[in-house]
């Protein structure tokens, strides 16, 4: 999902909280409860997958820069 | 005069053991400092070059060395004491003869003993110099200023090509089960080309995006360090765009990459536990604020439920409001009903009253009227016909002319009315005929006359 790679898990999780936060604080009109809740599933899911996609998984990119340092 | 021919002359092997000797003389058990190069071993000895530097590194000193395998065993054990190593690079102050090998022509040095204080002294004096020259370029802290991702999947991995450090570290990744991307990036972590090949591997992950960047080694002694204090790989990990942690496998000292690092560990796994906690301490937080949504928003449901119900409530008491003042209000019909047909009853007997009243006087009047002698009924009858003319007058024209042209008054003033025989009245001399009967009204009675001739 594009949602996923342009969402942080950061951000993701400071939005999560933010929901939280207005439900919680009755800022949420029940009629936005439900949308509200609906965003949060997708971003508990965004967050959850980036968690866990995945077994560890290397990349190798064997270095044959020979290249001088420039330091 | 000497003949040339009779000057002494040597063969080169003769001379080569003269100088041999010479030099094994003069130059016995000296201290010497230099930097080990290309050291190799053959046959359990160690070869290498110990040359000195000058400005810009160039090599203005340079001597063969050998570490017999007689002599190796007990060097090695020294320097492993102080976990140090012979190693390429490394400065060293050994003890050697001067040795001249007639068979190659080469001179060389016979190192008997290594001075591990001075090694020491020279990584510090040189990691010092690194630290202080960080310090000034303001780069010590520049990489801790990074802000480490909360959740670091997406890793470089900087080490040597299957070491057990990339081993050691990979395990635990795996261990975790979570989904770490790792971006390998292959350098050596020892040797002359630790320094370029690190620096350049670091350099290279900019490109790769990566949450932050492990550099690790597997164990080993300090002096292999040597790469991790130099200010190439320092300059690699303070200048880093993400942050750089190290686990570098030792366990006293600290290397100045170290220092610059974002974070150090002293061996690979611990640098892998950490971010695999970090990811744990985010995946919990991330369940925390799930767990605390559905109740949230439960409560939140709750809580207008609650709302709602106490609407209702408030609903139901005005229903009860409205019904009492509806109660209420019919009880005010039913008494208003009541008083108002009390009244109307009350009027009715009123009007029943009057009418019997009116009844009662017409009758009293008829019958007082009735008792009235014969004279007092004629007069009431000429007030009646007075009454009736007056209003006929009324209606001709008004009450003052009727008063006028009262013909009673008009007689009594001495005036007549005279008629004809038919009843009419005569107005003109000429109008009466002779020997017609006239009638004349006086105000008290009438005269009948007949005209004669006129």
């Amino acid at each position: 999902m594009n949602d996923e790679k342009s969402t942080s898990f950061s951000a993701a999780l400071a939005e999560l909280e933010a929901i939280l936060q207005r439900i919680e604080s009755e800022e949420t009109d029940i009629d936005r409860l439900a949308d509200e809740l609906k965003r949060a599933a997708e971003l508990l899911e965004i967050c959850r997958g980036k968690i866990r996609r995945a077994e560890a998984e290397v990349t190798q990119i064997v270095q044959k820069l020979d290249a001088p340092s420039t330091d | 005069m000497t003949l040339p021919l009779f000057e002494e002359t040597y063969t080169v092997s003769r001379l080569g053991a003269e100088v041999r000797e010479f030099l094994g003389e003069a130059f016995r058990s000296l201290w010497v400092t230099g930097e080990v190069q290309r050291p190799a071993l053959r046959g359990g000895h160690l070869y290498f070059d110990l040359v000195e530097k000058g400005a810009d590194d160039k090599i203005v000193g340079k001597l063969e060395a050998v570490l017999w395998r007689s002599d190796g065993e007990r060097v090695r054990r020294v320097l492993h004491a102080a976990k140090q190593e012979i190693a390429d690079g490394l400065a060293i102050r050994c003890r050697a003869d001067l040795d001249f090998y007639p068979p190659q022509g080469r001179l060389r040095l016979q190192v008997r003993e290594i001075d591990p204080v001075f090694t020491e002294g020279e990584l510090a004096r040189r990691r010092r110099e690194t630290l202080d020259w960080l310090l000034a370029e303001g780069l010590l802290e520049r990489n801790r200023a990074l802000a480490l991702p909360e959740l670091p999947l997406r890793l470089g991995l900087v080490t040597s090509l299957d070491s057990a450090a990339q081993a050691d570290f990979l395990a635990t990744l795996r261990e975790s089960g979570y989904g770490f991307q790792v971006i390998f990036v292959h350098a050596a972590v020892q040797g002359p080309a630790a320094e370029r090949e690190l620096a350049s591997a670091l350099r290279a992950l900019q490109a790769a995006a990566v949450d932050c960047a492990v550099l690790v080694r597997g164990g080993g002694s300090r002096a292999d360090l040597a790469a991790f204090d130099s200010r190439a790989v320092a300059a690699a990990v303070a200048r880093a765009t993400f942050p750089v942690l190290t686990g570098l496998g030792h366990e006293t000292d600290e290397s100045v990459a170290d220092r610059a690092a974002h974070l150090a560990f002293k061996t690979p796994t611990k640098a892998a536990e950490f971010l695999v906690a970090r990811v744990a301490a985010a995946e919990r937080r991330l369940e925390e604020a799930a767990t605390a949504l559905g109740h949230g928003a439960r409560a939140r449901l709750r809580l207008d439920g609650d709302r709602l119900d106490a609407a209702v409530r408030r609903t139901r008491t005005i229903e009860g409001r409205v019904g009492q003042a509806a109660d209420r209000l019919a009880g005010l019909e039913r008494n208003l009903a009541g008083v108002a047909r009390g009244r109307l009853r009350h009027a009715a007997a009123e009007e029943a009253g009057a009418r019997r009243q009116v009844r009662a006087a017409a009758q009293r009047a008829i019958r007082a009227a009735a008792a009235q002698p014969e004279r007092r009924a004629a007069r009431i009858l000429d007030f009646a016909r007075g009454a009736l003319r007056l209003a006929a007058a009324r209606l001709e024209g008004g009450a003052g002319r009727v008063r006028l042209l009262d013909p009673q008054r008009t007689l009594e003033r001495g005036y007549s009315l005279t008629r004809d025989a038919s009843g009419k009245l005569l107005r003109a001399a000429a109008a009466a005929a002779a020997g017609e009967r006239l009638a004349t009204q006086l105000a008290d009675g009438v005269v009948h006359s007949i005209v004669e001739e006129p």
